[in-house]
C-alpha cells in the first residue's frame, strides 16, 4: 500500500511549505546562536563629569571623537580590551571580564597640529558623600585621593572593630537579658520578693553602630584630562616614542550655552517611583484631573546635545545645532510659591516624605510626611514641594524663590487641567467648520451657473 | 505693423516656414491665405512668440519690438481658428478675468457694448460649456477686442458661423479697420478675404508666394477681363463699334448684354463707352470682371509662382 | 517677467483660487484633516486623562502638523494636475495671447497654492482654536510658530507639483507622474533610513555596499524631495530647536525657487500648446 496516496494533495503542498519554512529558519536561527566576534582593540575607558556627576563609558575604534565639558575633571584611561558588537542594542560592547589591561605610555593632548599636554597617569578616586550610588560626589587625584582613601580605610576600620564589639555587647545583652528573665520571673523559685526583683536592673540593649556614610573607591591610576572649550586631539605615545596604534581621536571640550534656569523632577502621586522632568521654560503642565505633584527643582545648563549625547557615551547619537537642558545641581534650600492671576495663593517648602503601604489586604500606598523618629531605619522616599491640584479651582502657576525671595529664573511653570470632555464637540468641529463655508458657496455657484 | 525677416521654423529636417519674409503695414486688413499646411498658423504663433523661430525674427509696432514682451502682446487681440474656453465660467466671468488681464479701464461697460455688437448680450450668464461652435468664436471676437488693441490677428475668425455671424464678423472688422487698427486674417474664405482685405499674401509649402494689393496682385496675374454692358433694348449693331479697337480680344453679344473681353494691361472702358455712345448705343450698365482671388490664388499655388519682387517688400 | 508681470500673476492666481474656493474639493479636505487632527488630539486627551500628567510647550503642534501634511498633499495633487488641465483644455495659449509669460503663468500657479494654504490655514486656526478652547490645551507661540513653518513646507509641495505638471502633458500622466516620483523618493527613504540603521557587522558585504551608494544617492536625492524639507521641519518642532526652524523655513523657500525656475524652463521648452502649428 503505498502510504503517499493516502495523503490529499493539498496536505503534500502544505509539507512542502512547511519544510521551506524550516529550512528557512534554520539559517536565521545558527545566526542567531552564533557568538558575537570579538576583536582586541585599544579602547578609551571614560569617567566623565557629566555636570552633576561622573558617568562611565568607554570609545571604541569606531568612535572618531571624545567629548568633554570644559574646566572639569574626566578620567580617561586607555585599555586593552575585547570589543564586540551586540546586535540587539545595536551597540559595541567591552569585554572587561575577559581582558582588561592598561596601555602604558604618555598621554599627549594637541591642538593645531601641536602637544600642549603631555599627561602621565595619576593616582585617583571618587569620594561620595552618601554611599556610591546618592549624593554628590568627587574627585581626587594624588595625595588627596589617598588621604581620602586613608580616612576612609580608617572609618571602615573604625566601623568594623565597632560592629565586633556590637556582636560582643549582643551577645552579652542576650547572657544578661536570660539571667533577667530567669531571676524576674520565677518569684518562688529566686528567693525574693515582688519589690526586690523590680530593682533588678534591665540590661542595656547594645546600639548599632553607624556605618560610614561617606564612600570611597579604591585608588586607581588613570590620566586626568581638564580643558578649557575648544577642539583638541588626543593620542598615547608609548615609551618607544611611537604612537599607540587606534589611540588617535579628536577630542572636543564644549561648555554650556546658557545656565542658572530652574528645571523640575515632578513626581505624582500616582506614580512616584516615575518622575517626570520639566527643563524648558515654555512647557505648560497639563493634568487630568485631581493630582498632588512633588516637585524638586534643579539648576540646569543648556548643552550641545550632540557633544552631551556624545559625553554620556560616544555611542550615542544626538542632534547637531541643538540644545538640551541638563540637570547639574539639585536645589537644596527655596520656596515654592503658588501664583493665580497675580495673587500669591500659598507658599511651600521642601519637606521629605514617606511612602506607606497601605495595611492589611486592600492595596495601595500613602505618601506621608517623614519623621525620622518614626521611621529611625530609612531615609524618606521622596523630597519635594508639595503641590495640590484641583481642576475646579482653575489654571496656576509655580515659582520657585531663592533664599533672599527672589524669583528664581526660568522657575515659573502653568499648571492646566486639560478638559476630557465629550469627543463629539471635536469631531463636530471639524466637519461643521468646513462644511458650513463650504456648502452654502457650492450651493450659491452652482444656482448662479443655472 | 508686423515684419519678419528670414523667419523660419524647422522640425526634423522639415521646414514648416522658410524664408518668410512678411510685411503688414500700419492700417491696413491683410489677408494672409495658403492651403492647409502651408504654415499659417506656424506663422502666427512665431508672430505671437508662443512658438520660438528656428531662424529670423518676427517685429511688431515699431520695429524694434520682439512679441515676447508682454506690454507688446497688450496692443495685440487675437482670435483663433477654435475657442477654448473654461466651461464652468459664464461669458461674463471670463470676459470680465480677461478684461482685468489687460487692465482694462470701464471693463464692464466695454463688455456690455462688445457683447451687443455680437448679440450676445442676453446669455452673458450663461455657463460657457454651453455655447455653440459659433458663440464661442464670438466671445474670442469679443475677447480679443476687449482692450482696444492696435493690431488685431484673426486665425480663421469666421469658422463655424453662420452667414449671419459672417456679416457680423466683416463689419466688426471693418469699423475697427475704420478706428485705425490692423488687421491680420488668416482664412480659407477666400470671398471674405477678397471683400475685407487691403493685400494679401499667398503662402504655400512655407513660402510667402506673393503679397500685393488685389488688384495688383490679379492684375500680375491675368492678360485679360471682361467688361459686361447692359442695353436698354437690343442692339445687334453694338458689337462693331468696338470690333476695330486692338485691345479687344473677343465680342460676344447676347440679347440686350453685350461682353467685351480686353487686354489687363490697363483699364480700356472709357474707350470702349465712348466708342459705343458715338455709334448711338447708349450702355444703362457696366461691370468689370477680372480674375477672383480664388482663381488667383488656385493659379499661384498650383503653379507655385512666386510674384515677390524686392519692389514687393 | 516684464514689468507688467506682478498683475497679470495677481489676476490669474485669482481666478484660480476663485474657481478652487467655488468646488468642494478643498472642504472636503480640510474635513479630512480635521478629523485626523481630532483622533490625535483625543487620544492625547485621553492618554492625559489615563496617565494625568503631561508636560509639554505645545501639545497642539503634532496634530496641526499632520493635518498641514493632508492639506499639502491636496495642494500638491491640485498643482500636479493645473498645467496638464489647462493643456488638456487648450485654453493655455490664449492666456499667452496676452500679457502672460511663462514666468508669470508658473508664479500665478505658486500664488495660487500658497493663497489656497492661506485659505486652508484660516480653517485650521479656528478648528485648533476651538479645540485649545474645549480641551483647555491653549494656544503657544510655538504653535504659531508651526502654522508659520508649514506655509513653507507647504510651498515645497506647491512648487514639487507645479514642476511635476510642467513635465506631463496630460492629467493622467502627470498625477501617475507625481505618484511615482514622489513615491519612488519616499520608498528610496524608507530603504535607505532602514539600512543606515543596521550596523557593519550585521550585514553582508554585498548589502554594505548597496547602503553605501544609497548613502551617497540620498545625499543628492533628499534635497530634491519635498518630503525631506517637511521631515526637517517636523524635527525642528519636535525637538524645539529656533535655529533648525530657520533653517528648514530658509531651505523651503529656496527649494521652492529652483523648482519654480526648473518649471519655467521646462515650460519654455515643452510650449504651451498641446500641438504645434501646420
Amino acid at each position: 500500500m503505498d502510504l503517499n496516496k493516502l495523503r490529499p494533495m493539498n496536505f503534500r503542498w502544505a509539507e512542502k511549505i512547511f519544510i521551506s519554512l524550516i529550512l528557512l529558519l534554520i539559517p536565521m536561527a545558527l545566526v542567531q546562536a552564533q557568538a558575537p566576534v570579538m576583536e582586541e582593540q585599544m579602547v578609551y575607558r571614560l569617567r566623565l563629569f557629566d555636570g552633576k556627576r561622573h558617568v562611565s563609558s568607554f570609545c571604541p575604534r569606531t568612535e572618531k571623537a571624545l567629548y568633554i565639558i570644559a574646566d572639569s575633571d574626566n578620567i580617561c584611561l586607555p585599555t586593552m580590551t575585547l570589543v564586540y558588537y551586540w546586535p540587539l542594542t545595536r551597540r559595541y560592547k567591552a569585554g572587561l571580564k575577559t581582558l582588561n589591561e592598561p596601555v602604558e605610555g604618555v598621554l599627549e593632548i594637541l591642538r593645531g597640529g601641536k602637544v600642549i599636554q603631555e599627561l602621565k597617569p595619576r593616582t585617583y578616586t571618587f569620594s561620595h558623600a552618601r554611599q556610591w550610588y546618592a549624593g554628590p560626589s568627587e574627585v581626587l587625584l594624588d595625595e588627596k585621593a589617598k588621604e581620602r582613601y586613608a580616612q576612609y580605610q580608617q572609618a571602615v576600620e573604625n566601623y568594623t572593630d565597632q560592629l565586633k564589639r556590637y556582636y560582643e555587647d549582643r551577645r552579652e545583652y542576650r547572657r544578661k537579658m536570660e539571667e533577667f528573665v530567669a531571676k524576674a520571673g520565677e518569684p518562688g523559685n529566686s528567693g525574693r520578693t515582688q519589690e526586690q526583683r523590680k530593682k533588678i536592673p534591665v540590661p542595656e540593649r547594645p546600639s548599632l553602630p553607624a556605618a560610614p556614610e561617606f564612600y570611597v573607591e579604591d585608588l586607581d591610576q588613570a590620566y586626568m584630562v581638564n580643558l578649557p572649550a575648544g577642539k583638541y586631539e588626543i593620542r598615547l605615545r608609548s615609551s618607544d616614542g611611537t604612537i599607540v596604534e587606534g589611540s588617535e581621536r579628536r577630542l572636543i571640550s564644549f561648555t554650556h550655552r546658557r545656565s542658572g534656569k530652574v528645571g523640575y523632577e515632578i513626581a505624582s502621586a500616582k506614580r512616584w517611583t516615575m518622575p517626570e522632568t520639566s527643563s524648558d521654560p515654555a512647557e505648560i503642565i497639563y493634568l487630568g484631573g485631581k493630582e498632588t505633584l512633588y516637585f524638586r527643582p534643579y539648576l540646569e545648563a543648556e548643552y550641545d546635545h550632540l557633544y552631551y549625547s556624545k559625553l554620556l557615551d560616544p555611542q550615542n547619537e544626538g542632534y547637531p545645532e541643538l540644545w538640551k537642558w541638563v540637570n547639574i545641581k539639585q536645589i537644596e534650600k527655596g520656596t515654592l510659591q503658588l501664583v493665580k492671576d497675580g495673587k500669591i495663593m500659598a507658599s511651600v517648602q521642601e519637606k521629605p516624605y514617606q511612602v506607606q503601604q497601605v495595611p492589611g489586604p486592600e492595596l495601595g500606598y500613602r505618601i506621608v510626611d517623614y519623621v525620622k523618629e518614626k521611621f529611625p531605619d530609612r531615609g524618606p522616599s521622596l523630597v519635594g514641594y508639595k503641590v495640590a491640584f484641583e481642576p475646579e479651582k482653575g489654571s496656576f502657576q509655580i515659582r520657585l524663590l531663592d533664599v533672599s525671595g527672589k524669583v528664581m529664573s526660568g522657575s515659573v511653570r502653568e499648571l492646566r487641567a486639560i478638559r476630557v470632555g465629550n469627543p463629539i464637540e471635536l469631531y463636530l468641529t471639524s466637519v461643521v467648520l468646513p462644511l458650513a463655508v463650504g456648502i452654502p458657496i457650492f450651493i450659491w455657484r452652482r444656482k448662479k451657473l443655472k | 505693423m508686423i515684419r519678419t525677416v528670414d523667419l523660419g521654423k524647422q522640425y526634423g529636417d522639415f521646414w514648416a516656414v522658410r524664408d518668410l519674409n512678411l510685411n503688414v503695414r500700419e492700417g491696413e486688413i491683410y489677408g494672409f491665405v495658403g492651403p492647409n499646411g502651408a504654415g499659417k498658423t506656424t506663422t502666427i504663433l512665431m508672430t505671437l512668440a508662443i512658438l520660438q523661430p528656428s531662424r529670423g525674427g518676427v517685429y511688431l509696432f515699431d520695429d524694434q519690438i520682439r512679441a515676447s514682451r508682454a506690454d507688446v502682446r497688450r496692443k495685440i487681440g487675437v482670435v483663433s481658428e477654435k475657442q477654448f474656453l473654461y466651461p464652468q465660467m459664464t461669458m461674463w466671468e471670463y470676459l470680465d478675468f480677461f478684461g482685468e488681464l489687460y487692465q482694462v479701464e470701464n471693463r464692464g461697460e466695454r463688455i456690455a457694448e462688445l457683447a451687443t455688437r455680437v448679440e450676445l448680450d442676453d446669455v452673458l450668464d450663461r455657463r460657457l460649456g454651453a455655447f455653440s461652435r459659433g458663440m464661442q468664436q464670438k466671445v474670442g471676437f469679443v475677447r480679443a477686442l476687449l482692450h482696444d488693441p492696435d493690431l488685431l490677428i484673426l486665425d480663421e475668425p469666421v469658422s463655424g458661423l453662420d452667414p449671419m455671424g459672417i456679416r457680423q464678423v466683416r463689419d466688426l472688422v471693418e469699423e475697427e479697420n475704420r478706428k485705425g487698427k490692423t488687421v491680420f486674417i488668416s482664412s480659407h474664405l477666400l470671398s471674405e478675404v477678397e471683400k475685407l482685405c487691403h493685400r494679401v499674401g499667398i503662402m504655400n509649402n512655407g513660402r510667402l508666394l506673393a503679397e500685393d494689393r488685389m488688384d495688383s496682385l490679379v492684375r500680375r496675374l491675368t492678360e485679360e477681363v471682361e467688361l459686361d454692358l447692359e442695353f436698354s433694348k437690343e442692339e445687334p449693331q453694338a458689337a462693331e463699334a468696338v470690333r476695330g479697337f486692338d485691345f479687344v480680344r473677343g465680342i460676344f453679344m447676347e440679347g440686350k448684354f453685350l461682353t467685351v473681353k480686353m487686354k489687363a494691361d490697363q483699364d480700356y472702358r472709357r474707350d470702349v463707352v465712348e466708342a459705343l455712345i458715338s455709334r448711338g448705343h447708349v450702355p444703362v450698365g457696366t461691370r468689370l470682371r477680372s480674375m477672383s482671388l480664388e482663381e488667383a490664388f488656385i493659379t499661384i499655388t498650383k503653379e507655385n509662382i512666386s510674384l515677390l519682387t524686392k519692389a514687393d517688400a | 517677467m516684464g514689468v507688467l508681470g506682478f498683475h497679470p500673476m495677481w489676476v490669474l492666481a485669482k481666478r484660480e483660487l476663485r474657481s478652487a474656493i467655488y468646488g468642494i474639493g478643498i472642504y472636503l479636505t480640510i474635513l479630512l484633516s480635521l478629523i485626523i487632527s481630532s483622533v490625535i488630539l483625543q487620544n492625547y486627551i485621553k492618554s492625559v486623562g489615563r496617565d494625568q500628567l503631561l508636560i509639554t510647550a505645545s501639545p497642539l503642534a503634532y496634530p496641526l502638523f499632520i493635518a498641514t501634511v493632508v492639506c499639502a498633499v491636496y495642494l500638491a495633487l491640485s498643482s500636479v494636475t493645473s498645467i496638464a488641465r489647462e493643456k488638456d483644455m487648450q485654453t493655455l495659449e490664449a492666456l499667452f495671447y496676452g500679457p502672460v509669460d511663462h514666468a508669470t503663468y508658473i508664479l500665478s500657479k505658486y500664488l495660487k497654492g500658497v493663497l489656497s494654504y492661506i485659505f486652508i490655514v484660516l480653517f485650521l486656526a479656528a478648528y485648533f482654536t476651538v479645540a485649545s478652547t474645549v480641551s483647555n490645551l491653549g494656544l503657544s507661540l510655538k504653535f504659531l510658530g508651526v502654522l508659520l513653518l508649514s506655509l513653507f513646507l507647504s510651498s515645497c509641495v506647491i512648487t514639487f507639483g507645479i514642476f511635476v505638471s510642467t513635465l506631463a502633458g496630460s492629467v493622467r500622466t502627470s498625477v501617475l507622474l507625481f505618484l511615482g516620483i514622489a513615491g519612488g523618493l519616499i520608498a528610496f527613504q524608507i530603504s535607505h533610513g532602514a539600512l543606515v540603521r543596521i550596523e557593519e557587522p550585521s550585514l553582508a558585504a554585498a548589502l554594505i555596499y548597496l547602503r553605501n551608494t544609497l548613502a551617497i544617492i540620498n545625499a543628492g536625492v533628499k534635497w530634491t524631495s519635498p518630503f525631506h524639507y517637511m521631515n526637517q521641519g517636523m524635527e525642528a518642532v519636535s525637538l524645539g530647536s529656533v535655529g533648525k526652524y530657520v533653517l528648514s523655513g530658509a531651505l523651503s523657500m529656496i527649494y521652492s525657487a529652483v523648482a519654480l525656475f526648473a518649471s519655467v524652463l521646462v515650460l519654455k521648452r515643452k510650449g504651451v500648446r498641446r500641438t504645434t502649428g501646420e
